[in-house]
């Protein structure tokens, strides 16, 4: 195995150009286990491509070179009172135990995000611009810096959960947001599934703006949590209203552990036992209690009041009936973390004419398929 | 303005296409030249061409009829919600088809439960808010047309609003497209779940232009709707301390729902349009909104106005009921409307910049309003940095129209200078079409041709809009450049 480092945007238009068989194409690496592994000899690293290139606090925007580790992004962010708004954990541990924590270009090429996305929006939500390196060995760039920009095609959106299958990201353009003055979290305790979600898309559908809605159903006591972030005194009236109406007999839960538990739901790698294989189903909220029972996973937690469900099985579990379940209740699932040798679709099946498309904007980027070929689906 | 030269075979046939047309849409073409007056331009009437003929199909596999049929006939089409862009999308083509979608107007299903409804693309933008606030829920983007713009538009404008500071542009409100491709299959991106599986293909169609695919279904999210909102008046001495206070509210992490600055020509304007009572010793007005919870937005507003009293302002009034509110935000909406009583036509500039250059680039737009000749009245979405120059002109005196665009262009020249971008809610269009290689390579604009043609091989929906050279798309969905050259090269680029 071949592994190409480039530490320049110019080497990696070169490794691109030059490259006489197609490229798996990484940051550190970390995301590795998400998606087909990608058969080919040569590896083209990213991670030496790193560091903050522009940062303007009053401005909230930052750009980096994709190799950047989350973590530093996260400290300089932090440095200013500031984080990135769609929270994405370091979910590269899931397959790592004890690695690193990924880079930014990695972060967003895999679109991670974690609870505050239901409010703040996903990775796609925060991408303002990006450089890339295409399979013809082109860089360009598309999007811009600042968030309100209509002018050519959103790209950035494409970038967002691409897996490196279009093109290798370079730098990203991304949306900084103020750190929270206050945040509180409520937790309700014991609740029956059904319950749980009923609970959480009530407040979802409330005036209270929640920026994070999860039921934890992993181990020992499921725990219903609900995080309320802002003014202290807004927080403090939305909590005091909640705990009245909704979230009846609701316990505001210490700072610390309110973000201890927020963090691992964004990190997932603590709430699973590593030996389950993990799927991620995005549903309609209303039907996240049927998709559960349905598939009966052994530990799962649900995100998003729902809308996303975190779901772990003991086996390799069956895959179709996985993908079917989700499709059935009209969304979709995606297998996370495989069992061993599981080849089986990872991304959700697509219809002919969807797959059609998704090959013609592949070929668009990348013509002969040289990076990640494969990696979502088998001939794109 | 060069759009693509007309196909002689297309008009040759005219007659013969429009009885096929007729056939697969009965009632629904529109062919009459008078008739066809009626469509002759959108929002954006310094550009007026008669279609080929109009074609109003009434269902998703009417549309699909009528793309295949243009497809295996290499006819162009033109796709259109109301026709009320402001950068001429919706344009029509000499010898292209007009695809009008205002008859597809239904609700199909309003989900509370999911927070979403479904609609037909062609529901305007105000009737998706009409069908639930009953409920207690909004759909937040909210364009300024919202009364009569379609949904369909607004997927394939992105269009944004006054409260897309808080609440985001319609990419970020939308959970599901079903698009008819040109060759009349119809895909669907998302649902009612929260992202769609396999690439985002939802995010890259919407704000497409028209140039991919055609709308004929859209998923919308639903919002709560925020228990009471307070607007704010706060007069300037200068528009830069007005400017300053947007960026100072904003790094302190508040998140007004709109934040909007008027200069002194356009308060002049909409005073004498429908005297909204707002203060005419000031330079500039900021009107600051805040939704939520009653004692959140109480205090919130309190703290803008220490901000703005910090920043020098010289009256600070706040809304004491939601009639006075509106009464703050009726000059603001009715600017456009009294900006055109002042002078026979004009041109709505659109780019956004980085916050802290509005002023510097507020202070040289008033410098080229000398340099041209020509009056400028500013209204903006300051707390996105979104400007909307409206420059003032009349299309009867010689050379006005050239010098009102070479305005708009350098204004715009200026906010890729600064590091913003040509357009932030208006889209490309035709107006800024030729301006795009000031933020684009020539690889760039090539990478985003090459997209098109994977959704459109034939280069037959809404050709001459976005790309200031028109593609033959080759194999492997790469564009063709000619000779190593752009095939519009010859055009001026301004």
């Amino acid at each position: 195995m071949q592994i190409l480092k480039p530490d320049t945007e110019e080497q990696v238009v070169e490794a691109i150009r030059d490259a006489k068989a197609p490229l798996s194409v990484e940051g550190q690496g970390t995301k590795q286990g998400f998606g087909h592994p990608v058969e080919v000899d040569t590896v083209l690293r990213l991670a030496g491509l790193s560091g903050v290139t522009m940062y303007e606090p009053d401005e909230m925007v930052f750009t980096a070179k994709a190799g950047t580790p989350l973590a530093e992004i996260e400290g300089v962010l932090a440095e200013k009172g500031q984080c990135l708004g769609f929270e994405p954990g370091e979910i590269g541990k899931l397959w790592n135990e004890g690695g690193s924590g990924g880079t930014i270009g990695g972060t967003v090429a895999a679109a991670i995000a974690g609870p505050r996305r239901f409010a703040a929006g996903a990775a796609r939500d925060h991408l303002l611009g990006f450089t890339a390196v295409n399979g013809r060995g082109e860089r360009f760039k598309a999007g811009g810096r600042v968030v309100k920009n209509v002018t050519g095609y959103d790209l950035p959106k494409l970038a967002a959960g691409s897996f490196g299958t279009l093109f290798a990201i370079t730098e990203v353009t991304l949306r900084a947001l103020p750190r929270a003055q206050a945040a509180t979290v409520l937790a309700l305790e014991g609740k029956e599934p059904a319950a749980a979600l009923r609970i959480l898309r009530a407040v979802a559908a409330s005036p209270f703006e929640p920026s994070g809605l999860i039921h934890l159903a992993t181990g020992g006591t499921p725990r219903t949590l609900i995080r309320l972030e802002g003014h202290s005194e807004g927080v403090a009236a939305r909590a005091a209203e909640l705990s009245k109406t909704i979230a009846k007999d609701a316990r505001r839960l210490e700072a610390d552990e309110g973000a201890r538990l927020f963090r691992a739901a964004a990190d997932l790698h603590t709430l699973f036992d590593p030996e389950t294989t993990l799927w991620r189903a995005s549903v309609p909220p209303a039907r996240a209690h049927d998709m559960t029972t349905r598939v009966q996973p052994v530990a799962w937690f649900a995100d998003a009041a729902g809308g996303i469900l975190w779901l772990a099985f003991r086996n390799a579990s069956d895959p179709a009936a996985l993908h079917a379940a989700a499709r059935d209740l009209g969304g979709h699932a995606t297998l996370v973390r495989k069992g061993p040798a599981q080849t089986d679709d990872v991304f959700p099946p697509l219809d002919t004419a969807t797959l059609a498309l998704t090959s013609r904007v592949k070929a668009a980027f990348d013509p002969a398929r040289r990076l990640n070929p494969g990696r979502m689906y088998k001939d794109v | 303005m060069r759009m693509p030269d007309l196909d002689p075979s297309v008009l040759a046939r005219r007659a013969a296409l429009i009885d096929a047309l007729r056939r697969l849409v009965p009632d629904g073409v529109v062919a009459e030249d008078d008739a066809l007056v009626a469509y002759d331009s959108d929002a954006l009437t310094a550009y007026r061409q008669k279609p080929l003929a109009v074609v109003l199909p009434r269902s998703a596999d009417e549309v699909s009829a009528v793309l295949r049929f243009c497809s295996s006939n290499n006819v162009k089409i033109v796709p259109r919600g109301a026709g009320t862009s402001l950068s001429g999308g919706a344009l029509p083509l000499g010898d292209g088809v007009l695809l009008g979608l205002s008859r597809m107007n239904k609700i199909l299903d309003v989900d509370l439960e999911n927070r979403c409804a479904v609609v037909q693309p062609g529901v305007t933008n105000l009737g998706i808010t009409r069908a639930v606030e009953a409920n207690g829920f909004y759909y937040a983007p909210d364009p300024s047309s919202q009364i009569a713009c379609t949904i369909g538009g607004n997927v394939a404008e992105n269009s944004g609003g006054i409260h897309c500071l808080k609440y985001g542009l319609t990419t970020n409100n939308l959970l599901g497209v079903e698009l008819a491709l040109l060759d009349g299959t119809r895909v669907r991106f998302g649902g009612k779940a929260l992202d769609a599986g396999g690439l985002d293909l939802l995010g890259l169609v919407t704000g497409s232009e028209g140039l991919l695919g055609v709308v004929t279904e859209v998923t919308v999210r639903l919002r709560p709707k925020p228990p009471s909102a307070k607007a704010l008046l706060v007069a300037f001495p200068s528009i830069e301390a007005a400017g300053q206070c947007v960026a100072d509210v904003i790094a302190e992490g508040i998140v007004p729902a709109a934040m909007e600055i008027m200069d002194r020509f356009a308060v002049d304007a909409v005073e004498a349009y429908c005297a909204p009572g707002y203060p005419r010793e000031a330079a500039a007005i900021l009107i600051a909104e805040l939704d939520g919870m009653e004692v959140e937005v109480e205090g919130a507003a309190r703290e803008v106005e220490r901000i703005a009293r910090a920043n020098g302002a010289l009256a600070c009034e706040g809304s004491a009921s939601d009639a006075d509110r509106e009464r703050i935000w009726l000059g603001r909406k009715a600017a456009f409307a009294a900006a055109g009583r002042i002078a026979p036509d004009m041109l709505c500039m659109d780019g956004t910049i980085p916050r802290r250059a509005l002023p510097r680039v507020l202070t040289r737009i008033g410098e080229m309003s000398k340099e041209f000749g020509l009056p400028v009245a500013n209204v903006f979405h300051a707390g996105d940095g979104n400007l909307h120059p409206l420059i003032m002109f009349d299309v009867m005196k010689d050379g006005d129209l050239d010098r009102a665009e070479k305005f708009g262009a350098a204004i715009l020249t200026l906010c890729v200078e600064v590091g913003g971008v040509l357009t932030g809610e208006h889209g490309v269009g035709v107006e800024k079409r030729d301006l795009m290689p000031l933020m684009f390579s020539e690889i760039d604009l090539a990478q985003q041709q090459a997209v098109k043609c994977a959704f459109d091989p034939q280069s037959l929906l809404n050709p001459g809009k976005v790309f200031p050279s028109l593609s033959a798309c080759v194999e492997g969905g790469a564009m063709h450049v000619h000779q190593g050259r752009l095939p519009f090269a010859n055009l001026p680029r301004l």
